[in-house]
């Protein structure tokens, strides 16, 4: 069954997120919006899980905890010099490096998180979908069976929309 | 004011730099080229020309580590403290604080590879594999502070460059000179997609939480430098919350120092407004009573100690040669501050201006006087040396130096990318 897409340009998150609210309701099609601030409206639209850039970030910690202890560790039983009169392997360094390390590869690993589950870098052909929603303007892209279209461009309408781009 | 107007406000102080923008910069870079010559000059005939005698062989290279670390903590505090409180008030200062804690970070991470006899030896300080199997002491603070700085740096850089990319996104798109390739090249292709501010939302908060602990660990380990050693007026137990009070302390006052001028420079009046100074006041008041008690506990603690050599140290720092140096320092941290207790002169530009330069004078001073006359007044009596250490002209220069770099970067900083987060701006404005 082909499918077409159709971009509703609203001036506010909350007409956004109602044509969003609309779609998925009458079970249209899918619908992603694009916005130039973290509207509180359109990321409430619809149920989400929490972010996977949690898990990355639990993980990079972890991971950079390990190593921030156990690399210390043995370097000081490989070359195990006493210096001030301190033991070889101490515990009070073992907790700074490996704290240090944690938060180094927790927030290394979320910002590879954030690339990732953002579907960024888009150097290529990532230009965005319409210039406006980075500056002022609120987007709601539906992609839907051509059957379909005229349904949904009633919702687009009734929300709101100042403009309607028919993607083909 | 609408969404469109906030984008246009705060992309007009991108524009072609005036007059005052050009001669601020070839009068930073003149003096940052005294510094490097300085620091050439050192390089070339050896740390000696540095002044250092004994026991002094700590003096103000560490003052402006010191110094500086601080100074990085107003980002943190003013951008993520801030935000996990969900104070909005942040949103006009929050991108400038980030952009000078991470300025400050790189200056600051300078002066141990400064302080170095052989300073193209740095990359020692870092764990490699060699082929005599030595490896650097992880029981030395100096290696704390190694990873310490180098992550503070790589998280403030995320932090920074996070919450910049979607303003580089609307940069991209609203830009149209030979800036807009950086911008497309650095947005990484951002849309604002929904699916793109959900996972931003949780990283930035990520990293909101992650960089309050990192920046108190931080200036904790800068000073166990200090404390982990036995000196008298080193060798001290409070001495990392002291450290950490007095960050965040001269940070706020860097921050006034850098937003007053800025705001006026690049027409930014209605978004840097009279209550983000006013709260910055306040801030720097009870920053200053948390000092003063600090300052008030140090001495107790000395006394308190019955410990004759901590007790001769405090009592050499109120009345001997290094005396005038400690009530300055006394008097611009803990008295000047408590004036901005009325609202009419902190309110008033000009007032709170020259506190914020008086408590930067001060905090710098702490930072000398807590290195150079606890090390003037260690153990031995024979050390206890009646000439004054003095600067010499290659610390003035690298120290003068280290102050333009950074004003340096900030001013192209802010002429290059946006100085105040759009993103959150547009976030508070109700589109009717």
């Amino acid at each position: 069954m082909s499918k077409t897409t159709l971009l509703g340009v609203y001036r506010s998150g909350t007409q956004a997120a109602a044509a969003i609210t609309a779609v998925r309701e009458k079970q249209l099609g899918v619908a992603d919006a694009y916005s130039p601030t973290a509207d509180a409206a359109i990321l409430g639209a619809r149920p989400r899980s929490a972010s996977a850039v949690r898990l990355f970030t639990l993980l990079g910690g972890i991971v950079g905890g390990v190593i921030g202890v156990a690399f210390p560790a043995y370097t000081m039983t490989t070359w195990p010099l006493i210096v001030g009169g301190k033991p070889p392997l101490s515990f009070p360094p073992l907790v700074i490096i490996g704290f240090e390390l944690m938060m180094l590869g927790a927030a290394l690993s979320g910002f590879i998180g954030f690339l990732v589950m953002s579907r960024l870098p888009r150097l290529q052909g990532g230009s965005p979908i319409d210039r406006r929603f980075t500056d002022d303007m609120f987007g709601v892209l539906v992609t839907c069976e051509i059957e379909k279209r005229a349904e949904v461009l009633v919702c687009l309408e009734q929300s709101g929309t100042s403009e309607v781009i028919d993607g083909g | 004011m609408t969404l469109s107007d906030t984008t246009d406000d705060i992309l007009r102080a991108l524009g072609r730099p005036g007059a005052a923008y050009f001669t601020t910069l070839a009068c930073l870079l003149a003096v940052l080229a005294l510094g490097i010559f300085g620091f050439a000059y050192q390089v070339r005939f050896g740390l000696g020309v540095a002044g250092y005698q004994p026991p002094i062989l700590w003096a103000v290279y560490i003052t402006n580590f010191v110094f500086w670390i601080g100074i990085t903590h107003s980002g943190t505090l003013i951008s993520a403290v801030l935000f996990l409180f969900r104070a909005r008030w942040r949103t006009g200062v929050a991108r400038a604080s980030e952009a000078m804690t991470v300025f400050a970070i790189m200056t600051g991470a300078l002066f141990p590879i400064i302080h170095l006899g052989r300073p193209w030896l740095f990359y020692w300080l870092l764990p490699f594999p060699n082929e005599r199997h030595l490896w650097v002491n992880f029981r030395s603070p100096i290696i704390w502070d190694l990873f310490a700085i180098l992550t503070y740096l790589t998280v403030s850089i995320i932090f920074l460059y996070v919450g910049l990319l979607p303003d580089l996104a609307t940069a991209r798109d609203k830009i149209r000179d030979w800036r807009r390739p950086i911008y497309r090249f650095l947005s990484l292709g951002w849309s604002g997609s929904e699916r793109q501010w959900w996972h931003y939302n949780s990283l930035y908060g990520l990293l909101a939480a992650l960089a309050v602990p990192l920046a108190i660990s931080v200036h904790s380990i800068v000073s166990w430098d200090f404390a982990t050693t036995l000196i008298p007026g080193w060798h001290s137990t409070i001495f990392a919350p002291y450290f950490v009070a007095g960050a965040i302390f001269s940070g706020v006052a860097m921050m006034i120092t850098l937003l007053i001028p800025m705001r006026s420079l690049l027409g930014l009046e209605s978004y840097i407004r009279v209550h983000h100074f006013e709260n910055l006041g306040k801030l720097l008041v009870v920053m200053s009573l948390v000092m003063s008690y600090s300052y008030g506990m140090e001495f107790f603690v000395a006394w308190y100690s019955g410990n004759l050599f901590e007790q001769a140290t405090y009592w050499a720092r109120v009345t001997g040669q290094y005396a005038p140096l400690t009530w300055t320092m006394l008097a611009c941290n803990t008295l000047v501050p408590l004036i901005l207790i009325s609202k009419r002169i902190r309110t008033h530009f000009g007032a709170l201006f020259s506190v914020a330069i008086l408590v930067n004078v001060g905090m710098w001073l702490e930072r000398y006087v807590i290195v150079v006359s606890s090390l003037a007044h260690d153990f031995n009596p024979a050390n206890w040396t009646s000439t004054l250490y003095q600067p010499t002209w290659v610390e003035a220069a690298i120290t003068a130096g280290s102050f333009a770099l950074f004003f340096l970067l900030f001013l192209l900083f802010v002429k290059l990318f946006p100085p105040i987060a759009m993103n959150e701006i547009k976030e508070r404005i109700e589109v009717t």
